[in-house]
């Protein structure tokens, strides 16, 4: 089953997501257990250190690939006859597992306070029923989606006032309408609005990356080109912006995610999965160790993301309720940077164990589940 | 078509596998890149007696040569005409006769052979096409995004089409042109050769069959036309729809941000 999945697989999209959670394991292991850790010092870790920034691509890269990955999946299943309906109800029923499946990670894993944290999941879900209408749509309309989710953030961000949303670098709200609905489309930490933007962005990429055979892949190569290059002008740019749209002192931050750091994201990934493409894919069958490896885990994405959650943040509460009555009392003050790096590394070995064990027939998984909900 | 032909200088360069010496050896490129040979063979002066026996000789020699050409394919048209024989396949020809018609039979052979030709590649080129007609027709009803990226293919299975079409519609009056009145060697010897070969009945064929490829690809473009006209429209639709629903958003954000306590 293995060997037939990787013969169909693209080595280059799993070595990606991997790299995606290899990135995310490491920044929430350390900033978590150990952002506000001898402060006084002067911090490890974060957003003053330039060496710390490629983490920051963890969750961008995640979610262009879900775009990615999706497209190549319709087209695929198009190609064998499969009815459009049939591809639209499969699509539908994902995206609404995975806002339930983020709902019910927030509740348990950040607790029932932050169910409407609006998490990573519940942006993959709701970017499978909004590539459900793009599947259908002319690209044009979806570049103009992409163009609206990128421009107006700023805009929502401000009118919205995103930064009374914000303390001391976490999400905030308050359980009303109004918040709630705010911080799913303009304030939250992952919220539509600019978002999304990433998932449509990879559902238009794949066929420039993917689909030219053996050609050189230009179009994408200049599609991605020329996003860097328009994230650079807009950081060149910000002094003419007015100052109610900024709603952060960098150039390049993610939360909130600058339209540099969006724009930037974008054409780096394209860029990155065009390269690896053209030098991974007609090169290997991806049934080396680390590639063998690599799609176990891209495969498995969903359950590594809940359990290395789970891994740092249920130790940390539990911890903190035994000792102090406070779930928070250790939130980023459990262990030395380095100590959590340690954890996040000795943890990816296990996953790296684990994954292709998941694939096993019968081993339970995020993904068996979502599955045996989703597929007919 | 035949577009030159050329004489060669010395017949022994093609194998004539025992046809007399003087035989000489025509070459002519063909409308689908072959090339056609013609040996001209002077029938000897010979008794009476003699001369059925080396008549048949000749025609055995000469069927041998031309059926030489393509090993395995149908067997040779052989003509017999006012003392002359012409022994004919798509790639080779032979013509016996008094050495002072045979230089209107060749020109008989060359113009025949010409429109054959023709009409051969034609119906090479047609039933390569009618190929793909199965898998192209349901796009003559409908056309969806998916196919999109087949639009060049069916434009140029069109083009295809219609040049077929024009192709055969210049070979027609050629083919369907009567023979000269009073009935001469040459006019006679056209007729016999478009009968034995059936070329009349082949070219109506080849019309039906191309009428058949003009009238399904005719519809892909005009399923293709439409497509992209609708989908130019749905596009605009949609941008306005885009427009609007980021009015909504805006809006609604305006409102939930003015009532906040």
């Amino acid at each position: 089953m293995t060997g037939r999945r990787a013969a169909t697989r693209l080595a280059s999209i799993d070595l990606l997501r991997t790299v995606a959670i290899i990135l995310m394991t490491l920044v929430h292991f350390v900033e978590n257990l150990a952002g506000s850790y001898d402060v006084e010092n002067g911090p490890f870790i974060g957003a003053n250190r330039y060496w710390w920034m490629p983490t920051g691509f963890a969750a961008p890269l995640f979610t262009f690939l879900s775009g990615v990955s999706y497209r190549l999946w319709a087209d695929a299943q198009a190609s064998r006859g499969r009815d459009t309906e049939e591809l639209s109800k499969i699509t539908v029923r994902r995206g609404l597992f995975l806002i339930l499946f983020g709902f019910v990670f927030n509740v348990l894993v950040w607790l029932p306070e932050d169910v409407f944290n609006w998490d990573i999941l519940s942006l993959i879900g709701t970017a499978m029923l909004a590539l459900n209408v793009a599947r259908k749509t002319p690209p044009a309309v979806t570049v103009v989606a992409c163009g609206l989710l990128v421009g107006l953030a700023p805009v929502l961000r401000a009118v919205a006032d995103y930064r009374a949303f914000w303390a001391e670098g976490f999400f905030d709200y308050d359980f009303t309408v109004a918040d709630v609905v705010t911080g799913y489309l303009a304030t939250g930490y992952f919220p539509v609005f600019p978002w999304l933007a990433l998932p449509l962005a990879g559902f238009l990429a794949a066929p420039l990356i993917y689909g030219g055979g053996d050609r050189t892949p230009r179009a994408s190569l200049t599609a991605g080109g020329l996003l860097l290059a328009t994230a650079i002008g807009v950081m060149l740019a910000r002094p003419l912006v007015p100052a109610r749209l900024i709603t952060h002192d960098r150039l390049w931050a993610m939360f909130p995610p600058t339209t540099a750091y969006v724009l930037g994201t974008i054409g780096g990934g394209i860029v990155l999965a065009t390269i690896l493409h053209w030098t991974l894919d007609a090169r290997t069958d991806g049934r080396g160790p680390l590639l063998r490896i690599a799609g176990a885990m891209s495969r498995h994405s969903l359950t590594l993301y809940v359990l290395h959650h789970i891994a740092h943040v249920w130790p940390l509460w539990i911890a903190g309720f035994v000792i102090s009555g406070d779930p928070d009392a250790f939130w980023q003050v459990a262990t030395p940077a380095s100590t959590a790096l340690a954890w996040a590394v000795a943890f990816l070995f296990l996953v790296a164990w684990l994954a292709e064990r998941l694939d096993r027939p019968g081993t339970p998984s995020a993904e068996s589940m979502l599955r045996w909900l989703c597929e007919p | 078509m035949i577009t030159s032909h050329q004489q060669l200088a010395d017949a022994g360069t093609i194998p004539v596998n025992g046809l007399p010496p003087d035989t000489t050896v025509e070459r002519m490129p063909l409308a689908d890149g072959g090339v056609f040979e013609v040996a001209l063979v002077t029938i000897p002066a010979v008794e009476a007696a003699e001369h059925d026996s080396v008549i048949a000789e000749l025609v055995g020699r000469a069927s041998s040569w031309v059926t030489a050409a393509a090993p395995g394919g149908d067997p040779p048209v052989v003509t017999p005409l006012y003392g002359t024989h012409v022994v004919w396949s798509p790639r080779r020809a032979a013509a016996l006769g008094p050495a002072d018609r045979l230089a209107t039979m060749r020109a008989a052979i060359v113009d025949f052979t010409d429109r054959e030709a023709e009409l051969r590649d034609i119906e090479r080129r047609v039933a390569a096409a009618l190929e793909h007609v199965d898998g192209d027709a349901p796009l003559a009803f409908e056309f969806d995004e998916q196919s999109l990226p087949r639009r060049r293919e069916l434009a140029t299975r069109f083009r295809d089409a219609i040049s077929l079409r024009r192709r055969l519609a210049v070979l027609a009056p050629a083919v369907h042109r009567p023979a000269p009145q009073p009935p001469t060697l040459a006019g006679q010897l056209g007729e016999r050769l478009r009968d034995r070969t059936r070329v009349v009945e082949r070219l109506d064929h080849a019309v039906e069959q191309a009428d058949l490829l003009e009238r399904v690809y005719s519809g892909c473009g005009d399923r293709v036309a439409e497509f992209i006209s609708s989908r130019r429209h749905l596009t605009l639709e949609w941008v306005i729809i885009l427009l609007l629903a980021a009015e909504v958003v805006l809006i609604t954000l305006d409102l939930l941000a003015s009532h906040t306590p």
